[in-house]
């Protein structure tokens, strides 16, 4: 559970980061495509089309210097001084706004560079501008040429330059055809930025498209996860929910109990006081004498201190306080001197019988021992009208402990008791069959014997009565084999 | 006259104290020390008795005793004889005894411990003589 949440958390973050990220990206895309796009539109409204003019312009003017070099011609033929001057001005002018115009083209093409361009213009620009340099080459032999001729018309050589005007024409031609060519580049060069701008367009949308759609299975993702959280702390609620109501049932059963043991130890603390009382009444009416009086408060007083007692101590076993105080002792002993006590006031028509094995000192709360075997001596005494009480002492050193049996004639143990026999105030409350005692003994016994680490436990005999036996480790923090060295020595 | 008393309580003093006090007023008491000697003394009483009226005038019974407690010992003698007067004695608070379904007779009545005798005295020769004027 706790790591199928920690993974949805992750798969959550992840599809988070992937769709900023996707998001990013595409901003950036566009942002590039812009740019190219752009750069692209620059090149073509700064570059091409100026370009295209200049050589446009250029075809033009070679065409009209042509006119002026076939007018110095036709006028130096026709001898017209005057006007062989003029047109001749003209070539020279023309020539020169020709210059002009083609370093332009120049200083543009130099300016392409600088747009970062791809490697396809840049070479489509380099063959243009090795184009541009021939065609000046050529040009300028055209220009020189025509010059010669002018120079033999001034010098007045007039024969056989037929051939060298045929040449000028020649040249005319080729630098008419090779500007045309390019031109022809030139807008070739347009139409491949265009289908550029074109491509960048197309590719920029397919990215793009690409991009919103894995963000919308991105998207879809986060949702299915996020449900998927929902789901556990919807599942996660409903638990604590109920373990809430659990434990809250407990608390009220536990009050209920509470109550109940508040109401059982008030009737067990008032119950005493009660002949007190009376005995405090007769005597002062002088029903009775002062000594039956005293002699009855006092044993009545000394009830209300065990009660005390025992509520004391069962607050102790509650809170966990209980400590015994460990010393050495003969089990024997001990037993021996709780029986006789009771042997001295004993109903004639009772006996309590002993089968004690061989002695043996036992390390535990020799008081504590002692509560719990009069304890049991008391309920087998308060169950039996007539007849024997055995009480046996076996041992095994072995296994470290010792083995306490009573065993009664009695009426034995009601069924119903039997499985909380040991529990607090089983036998008593206003509402259950009630028996002698105040419903502690028992508790105190079981948790007295548990401290020590030993175990209690009691069943009804076949033929009559009932049995309650304990046993205890003989040595505390001992194991066997240094218990059995001990013996050996 | 005297009155026929039975009082339930396994506490031996408190047995005999009451032995002692109606006593001393002339009436005439049995004590039980637990719930089954004190239903078997009103049945023997009831035989010897052969008569419509009840055995005892009045029925004195602690809540908490051994073998049958109070309220099972009320029972069964009311099933006997339904209009058994009847006097509950306990150390509990009321409020804790109050669902028992015996005590919605009007015979029935509750007092808690402690009190003194002479009151528990008073209180049955009132009661009775209350009962007789009417």
């Amino acid at each position: 559970m706790e790591n199928r949440k920690t993974s949805t958390s992750l798969r959550i973050g992840i599809s988070v980061s992937m769709i900023i990220m996707m998001l990013g990206l595409a901003l950036f895309l566009n942002a590039f495509t812009t740019y190219t796009i752009t750069n692209q539109m620059n090149v073509l409204s700064d570059l091409n089309m100026p370009v295209g003019q200049g050589i446009t312009r250029a075809y033009a003017i070679q065409q009209m210097q042509e006119h002026s070099f076939e007018d110095t011609i036709t006028y130096q033929k026709l001898s017209s001084q005057k006007n062989y001057e003029i047109s001749k001005i003209q070539f020279e002018s023309y020539n020169n706004e020709w210059n002009y115009e083609v370093k332009k083209i120049h200083d543009l093409s130099d300016t392409f560079l600088n747009y970062g361009l791809n490697d396809d213009t840049t070479k489509d620009l380099t063959i243009m501008s090795t184009n541009m340099n021939e065609i000046e080459s050529i040009h300028l032999q055209y220009t020189q040429r025509a010059n010669q001729i002018f120079d033999a018309y001034d010098n007045g050589q007039t024969n056989d330059l037929s051939s060298i005007v045929t040449a000028v024409k020649a040249q005319h031609n080729q630098i008419s055809l090779k500007t045309i060519m390019l031109n022809d580049e030139v807008q070739k060069l347009t139409d491949s930025l265009n289908a550029g701008v074109e491509e960048s367009k197309q590719k920029s949308f397919t990215l793009q498209m690409i991009i919103i759609v894995s963000t919308g299975i991105m998207s879809l993702a986060l949702g299915y996860f996020l449900n998927l959280i929902n789901k556990d702390l919807v599942h996660e609620v409903i638990k604590k929910t109920r373990s809430l109501q659990k434990a809250n049932k407990k608390l009220e059963r536990m009050n209920v109990l509470k109550d109940d043991f508040i109401n059982i130890a008030s009737h067990e603390l008032k119950s005493p006081l009660h002949p007190i009382y009376g005995f405090v009444e007769l005597a002062r009416n002088g029903d009775i004498g002062s000594e039956e009086a005293f002699a009855g408060i006092s044993k009545q007083a000394r009830q209300l201190e065990e009660v005390a007692n025992r509520i004391l101590d069962m607050s102790r076993i509650d809170n966990g306080i209980l400590h015994l105080s460990y010393e050495k002792f003969n089990l024997n002993d001990s037993l021996t001197e709780i029986i006789s006590s009771y042997r001295l006031n004993l109903d004639k028509k009772i006996k309590i019988e002993t089968r004690l094995e061989k002695g043996i000192d036992i390390e535990a709360d020799r008081v504590r021992i002692g509560q719990v075997i009069r304890n049991l001596i008391n309920n087998a005494l308060k169950f039996t009208e007539k007849g024997k009480i055995t009480v046996t002492m076996q041992h095994n050193i072995q296994k470290n402990f010792v083995e306490v049996t009573i065993s009664d004639c009695g009426s034995g143990i009601h069924p119903d008791i039997l499985p909380n026999l040991f529990n607090k105030f089983i036998t008593k409350g206003p509402k259950t069959e009630s028996w002698n005692g105040n419903g502690l003994g028992l508790y105190l016994s079981r948790e007295i014997i548990n401290a020590h680490g030993g175990h209690i436990f009691a069943y009804n005999n076949k033929d009559v009565g009932a049995t309650f036996k304990f046993t205890i480790p003989i040595m505390r923090h001992l194991n066997a084999k240094e218990l059995h060295q001990k013996i050996m020595n | 006259m005297g009155l026929h008393i039975l009082a339930a309580d396994d506490n031996e003093f408190a047995g005999l104290q009451y032995k002692k006090v109606f006593e001393k007023h002339q009436h005439d008491i049995t004590v039980a020390k637990d719930g089954e000697a004190c239903v078997e003394a009103y049945k023997k009483r009831l035989e010897e008795t052969h008569s419509d009226a009840n055995p005892f005038n009045v029925v004195l019974l602690d809540f908490v005793m051994p073998k049958k407690n109070g309220v099972r010992v009320a029972k069964e003698i009311l099933e006997l004889r339904p209009h058994q007067k009847i006097i509950f004695v306990s150390a509990f608070g009321n409020g804790i005894l109050d669902d028992a379904a015996v005590f919605l007779k009007d015979d029935v009545e509750i007092i808690q411990k402690p009190f003194s005798l002479e009151f528990l005295v008073n209180k049955i020769e009132s009661g009775y003589a209350l009962k007789n004027m009417r």
